[in-house]
């Protein structure tokens, strides 16, 4: 994720120094803190490794001492694999746990320098855009849990701007299937507008994600932007007062500028909210595994930050016309 | 399968595919209808919009009376034209001329510093943007409803249909010069 626009090598620009005067001098603090983290993460890690090898070799021993029976259904063999495997999965989440409980520290100690830099954001790892607001989007079809990872708020070229990375499952039990798993960015626009249109990528899955009855398909002028989107709106004249030449030029880019697999947005209630489908977990902080002081994490971090500010001046939000 | 059984679904096969060309037909052309309407809403907000504003240049802007007076013109004729198919060739016509002329009104407030500052004239202009914005909008909802209705009024079996319908191929609402395309930000010339 690299943002090319002015704004974006502007901060470049700034970032470094304000970095060494604001950041550096908050991380020494950190780093006496990951020894013990990346101890126990060691130490659960080796009991995980432990666990693989001992559970091989009791059912390299099992085979030994019973050929015939041990592979049967609901055989010892059967038994010992589902046991050795739920005793490596605990001692992995144990881990993950203390890896993430680490990030969450550096983020929370960290984070407010980070981003007063970019005004009056705020950061949390609690709060989440909500369910209504995705549902009612109309992005995304259903969806039966919500996780949420970082959540952002604040306000950028006079726009109230909202980040959340989420991640949404669908089905229970063995059909869990993971919809998204990204960015939804939540932004206030200049124009005002009273019905719903949305911007779905066209792909083989869109036969299935039809939206509500009253939406309409908007067919646009640009014929490589419906080729790759489709357009759907319960109002054909607010559609194209919002998706103006300019903004389809734009945002025919978005995807590239944000590796994304699948880009979508929605209009509705003053608001754009832009669902970036990425994978990746994004916004990390405080790698258990890597030095505090390691310039990296920082440097991506600031990185996909810029790139989601500059929505707003890749999308020309902040403008009254010509969005 | 008989003969007579595989002609009846054959028959019943070609009825449903002229139904579906002709149900095809009135729905591009009500759609036509839903997006000149639309167009007629979006210009309705810039009459009501254009007395002010010309009232306001009326007191400034001693040198364009003929301007003034022909967007005065211009804005009573296309108020007395009738909205349906028989008059959108005229109606397309006026307005054209009517977009003209405000983009030239627009430029000559460059040399009336006066009537720039003015706060009526800014918030006028302001919301003026707004709606010559939502008139692009409508225009090109129009402009792409009357291309499928063309297509249809131009090929068969749909053209059947359209001619005992009374549809002809019908003109885009386009603006003359390249230039007009571009919806008029009046605020730019306030800046």
């Amino acid at each position: 994720m690299l943002a090319t626009t002015q704004e974006a090598q502007e901060y470049r620009k700034k970032f470094h120094q304000y970095y060494y005067d604001r950041i550096v001098g908050h991380l020494s603090a950190f780093e006496n803190a990951r020894k013990p983290a990346l101890s126990f993460y060691t130490f659960w890690l080796s009991l995980v490794a432990a666990t693989i090898v001992a559970t091989i070799a009791v059912l390299i021993h099992l085979n030994q001492i019973s050929p015939d029976t041990c592979w049967d259904n609901h055989g010892s063999g059967e038994a010992t694999m589902q046991l050795g495997a739920l005793i490596a999965a605990g001692f992995f989440l144990l881990a993950k746990k203390v890896a993430k409980d680490f990030e969450n520290k550096v983020k929370t100690g960290i984070i407010r320098s980070f981003l007063s830099f970019f005004g009056d954001f705020s950061w949390s790892c609690k709060d989440s855009i909500s369910r209504d607001d995705i549902l009612e989007s109309g992005l995304v079809g259903n969806f039966n849990e919500l996780k949420s990872d970082d959540y952002f708020e604040g306000t950028h070229r006079g726009l109230k701007v909202v980040i959340s990375e989420n991640k949404l499952i669908r089905g229970s039990g063995k059909n869990r299937s993971t919809i998204f798993e990204g960015l939804f960015i939540q932004l206030d626009i200049n124009k005002r507008f009273s019905g719903h249109t949305l911007i779905r990528e066209d792909n083989v899955l869109a036969v299935f994600e039809k939206p509500d009855r009253s939406m309409e398909d908007v067919q646009l002028e640009d014929v490589e932007f419906n080729k790759m989107f489709n357009v759907y709106a319960d109002d054909q004249t607010e559609a194209r007062f919002l998706i103006t030449a300019a903004f389809i030029e734009r945002f025919k880019n978005l995807r590239q500028v944000y590796s994304a697999r699948d880009i979508r947005a929605s209009f509705l209630n003053n608001s754009l909210i832009v669902a970036i489908n990425c994978k990746k977990d994004m916004f990390r902080l405080g790698n258990v595994r890597k030095p505090v002081a390691d310039t990296g994490q920082m440097q991506e971090l600031f990185e996909e930050f810029v790139a989601v500010l500059s929505l707003v001046e890749l999308l020309n939000l902040d403008s009254k016309t010509g969005l | 399968m008989s003969f007579e059984m595989i002609l009846l679904i054959i028959i019943v096969a070609a009825a449903a595919w002229l139904y579906v060309a002709y149900v095809q037909v009135v729905q591009k052309k009500n759609k036509v209808q839903e997006a000149f309407a639309s167009i007629d809403v979006q210009l309705k907000k810039r009459y009501d919009l254009l007395p002010n504003i010309l009232a306001m240049a009326n007191k400034f802007m001693e040198h364009e009376r003929s301007l003034i007076e022909d967007c005065t013109r211009l804005r009573t004729e296309a108020l007395n034209t009738k909205s349906d198919f028989s008059t959108i060739q005229e109606k397309i016509k006026i307005e054209s001329e009517l977009q003209s002329k405000m983009g030239q009104l627009m430029v000559s407030m460059e040399n009336y510093p006066q009537l720039k500052s003015q706060e009526t004239m800014v918030q006028a202009m302001q919301t003026f943007s707004e709606v010559e914005e939502h008139i692009a909008a409508a225009r090109r909802f129009y402009n792409a409803a009357i291309l499928e209705l063309n297509n249809a009024v131009e090929i068969y079996p749909s053209s059947i249909f359209a001619g005992q319908l009374g549809l002809s191929v019908l003109p885009y609402f386009e603006i003359t010069e390249e230039k007009e395309k571009a919806p008029v930000n009046a605020m730019e010339y306030f800046k």
